[in-house]
């Protein structure tokens, strides 16, 4: 399992086309993909409604925990989503 | 049967009659049922049925409507199938079936309502339009549940007349458009979805409707008119008769405008007028080329403001304005700065409560004072403009001074743009809304200072007359044929030749038919106005003759009172252009 921090910088937060570019990202992938935020909530990141409830703004600072057989080319890609604001 | 009328708000004009075919919602069962431990494997079962039934019939519309709908429509409907699989929805459901011994409805209305008031919520307005779209995969849902068959929109296979009770986006989003002839619903006003679907395909239609759906069965006749906001049932005869003639006037009137649309607009002397149109969008941009305009007179900027949660900046602005400018390329588009105050604020800046909103912190006397902002939006207007053919305009001036403080924030924007190397069109035009009347009166000054004069004359027929349209008690006196008003329109006219500047109008004023020959006759350059008016008004500037327009004006000259001039209005339309 690896797990590492990670901050959105996406000008509106976290919504609806940023999620459904991580969720097409990672729905394809082995890996289990959670998003965990400070006040303890947490969401598949393969769920679009699971990640529109946590309501993340910008600035706000996740940790993405990746756990299964594909789980370092899975951080990868999603490292790389977050720095590229997910194609904003 | 007996003929019955009932009036409702005309949101889209024109006339149609046809058989009705009303949309019933089907009512759900269960929702507020729970089972019984020995029954959940069943129940479960039941709802993966639904859950692969309704993917199907998604799936069977998606490829149905494939011909018919555009990529983004089809994008709605995917995100239905993308709701059914997501692995936060269905797993919760049977969650809900299993440890708190739910019904399949009621675990399913549970949790769609759930996401659907998270989006809801949410930020953006994308993100309020998928929840609707999440309640209409959870009503699915629960309307296989039922066992009821609904009769849905896409068993229409013929042209009708759809009644209902209310039309999300996701029923208009699969009607099939050359069978639908009109609209009429129960709720809705003129900003509601309904409202706004219909005009943009052109259709009529009438809403606030209360109990139509229950006044009208199915395969009833109908007759709608939603210029009048009238929907009549069961119609006799001569009714049907009468309104078959003034339908078929209407259809060959569109007709005929219709083939002026897109040339460009020209008197029978060979004056040349540019007819443009009023656009709030990017969106609005195309549909109002569609439709003939021949420029953008007026950019509203408003609502790129209103529909954000904080201040739009530099860039989310430059990408909207660029956008336009593509679309309209050589073709002038004239962006007005923010023309915002108390009656309309944004949720995310609010300006205290005033006495007179209307007389207030608004439009330029507030970008004056937030310089930061002001800035902003002429930097990206300014960064835009080498992509097309734009032009600043300030609304609201009162007079030399603001209008030099305007300019002296432009020309600071420039030198910004300028010392970081970022180019702008230095051509650029700058031009004013000529509303206010301490502006029309010092319009010769002022005429001076800018490359053009665009009248706006809904607020300067408010402004001048005191009087607020909105209020029933003294809206007769709203009037553009008020003396005063045509002769400060004169005035502006005559005043912007005299610098050899353009003067153009973006008030209602230019799009109505009625107003158009005097408008001519007092030498305005350019109407500009709603997309949907732009080819009645190339028709009738074709009809006129500019020596007889010029002869009209002069005859308003001594007109006392706006009965007068209205008369005069109607009999040379009836004479020199008749439809």
């Amino acid at each position: 399992m690896i797990s590492k921090n990670l901050v959105i910088n996406c000008k509106e937060g976290f919504h609806l086309r940023p999620a459904q570019v991580l969720m097409e990202k990672v729905t394809p992938l082995e890996s289990c993909i959670l998003i965990k935020t400070s006040d303890g909530e947490e969401a598949d990141a393969k769920s679009l409604l699971g990640l529109m409830s946590l309501g993340l703004e910008k600035g706000s600072e996740v940790v993405v925990e990746i756990s299964g057989p594909d789980e370092n080319k899975a951080m990868d890609a999603v490292e790389e989503l977050f720095h590229n604001n997910f194609g904003e | 049967m007996a003929e019955k009328t009932y009036t409702g708000i005309g949101v889209s004009e024109g006339i149609r009659i046809g058989k009705a075919f009303v949309l019933k919602r089907v009512q759900n069962k269960d929702v507020d049922k729970n089972i019984c431990e020995e029954d959940i494997a069943l129940e479960v079962a039941r709802f993966k049925n639904a859950v692969r039934q309704a993917t199907d019939e998604v799936d069977d519309l998606i490829s149905r409507s494939a011909s018919v709908l555009g990529k983004d429509k089809i994008g709605v409907l995917k995100g239905q199938k993308g709701i059914y699989a997501d692995p936060a929805y269905g797993p919760e459901i049977e969650n809900l079936i299993h440890k708190k011994f739910y019904s399949p409805a009621k675990a399913v209305k549970h949790v769609t309502e759930k996401f659907a008031l998270i989006l809801e919520n949410g930020k953006n307005d994308y993100m309020k339009e998928r929840s609707s779209d999440v309640r209409d995969a959870g009503n699915r849902l629960l309307n296989i549940l039922s066992g009821k068959k609904s009769r849905g929109l896409s068993e229409i296979n013929s042209p009708v007349i759809l009644v209902a009770d209310d039309l999300s986006p996701s029923d208009t989003v699969v009607l099939d458009k050359e069978l639908i002839l009109a609209f009429a619903t129960q709720k809705g006003g003129k900003t509601s979805h309904t409202s706004i679907f219909a005009k943009s395909i052109g259709i009529p239609a009438v809403v606030g409707l209360p109990g139509i759906a229950g006044f009208v069965s199915n395969e009833d006749i109908v007759i709608l008119d939603g210029t009048k906001g009238i929907c009549i049932v069961a119609p006799q005869q001569e009714t049907v008769k009468a309104y078959e003639s003034k339908m078929n006037e209407e259809q060959e009137n569109r007709r005929i405008f219709g083939e002026y649309a897109q040339k460009p607009a020209v008197t029978c002397d060979g004056g040349r007028i540019i007819v443009a149109a009023n656009i709030g969008s990017a969106a609005d941009a195309k549909y109002a080329m569609q439709q003939g305009s021949e420029a953008i007179g007026l950019l509203r900027t408003e609502q790129i403001y209103l529909s954000s949660h904080t201040f739009p900046d530099e860039d989310e602005q430059f990408h909207e304005y660029k956008k336009i400018a593509e679309i309209y390329s050589a073709k002038e588009v004239i962006i007005r700065t923010l023309d915002i105050g108390g009656d309309k604020a944004m949720d995310y800046f609010k300006i205290p409560k005033e006495a007179n909103p209307f007389l207030g912190y608004r439009a330029i006397r507030l970008c004056l004072d937030q310089k930061a902002l002001f800035l902003t939006q002429l930097r990206a207007i300014l960064r835009a403009s080498t992509f097309g053919k734009l032009a600043v305009m300030f609304p609201m001036i009162s007079g030399y001074e603001e209008l030099a403080a305007a300019k002296s924030v432009l020309d600071e924007a420039k030198s910004q743009l300028k010392a970081e190397n970022l180019e702008y069109d230095e051509g650029i035009k700058t031009g004013i809304m000529v509303e206010i009347p301490s502006a029309a009166i010092m319009a010769d000054i002022l005429a001076k200072e800018v490359d053009f004069f665009s009248i706006g004359t809904n607020d300067l027929i408010q402004y001048s007359l005191a009087v607020d349209r909105g209020n029933a008690k003294v809206s007769y006196l709203y009037d553009y044929c008020n003396p005063a008003v045509i002769r400060l329109i004169k005035y502006v006219s005559d005043a912007a030749h005299a610098q050899g500047i353009p003067v153009g109008m973006c008030g209602g004023m230019a799009g109505d038919p009625l107003a158009v020959p005097l408008l001519v006759g007092l030498n305005l350059d350019e109407f500009s106005m709603a997309a949907g008016d732009i080819a009645r008004v190339k028709y009738v500037i074709s009809r006129l003759d500019t020596e007889d327009c010029k002869k009209l004006a002069t005859e308003t000259e001594n007109c006392k009172s706006a009965k007068e001039i209205r008369g005069l209005l109607i009999s040379f339309y009836e004479s020199h252009v008749g439809r």
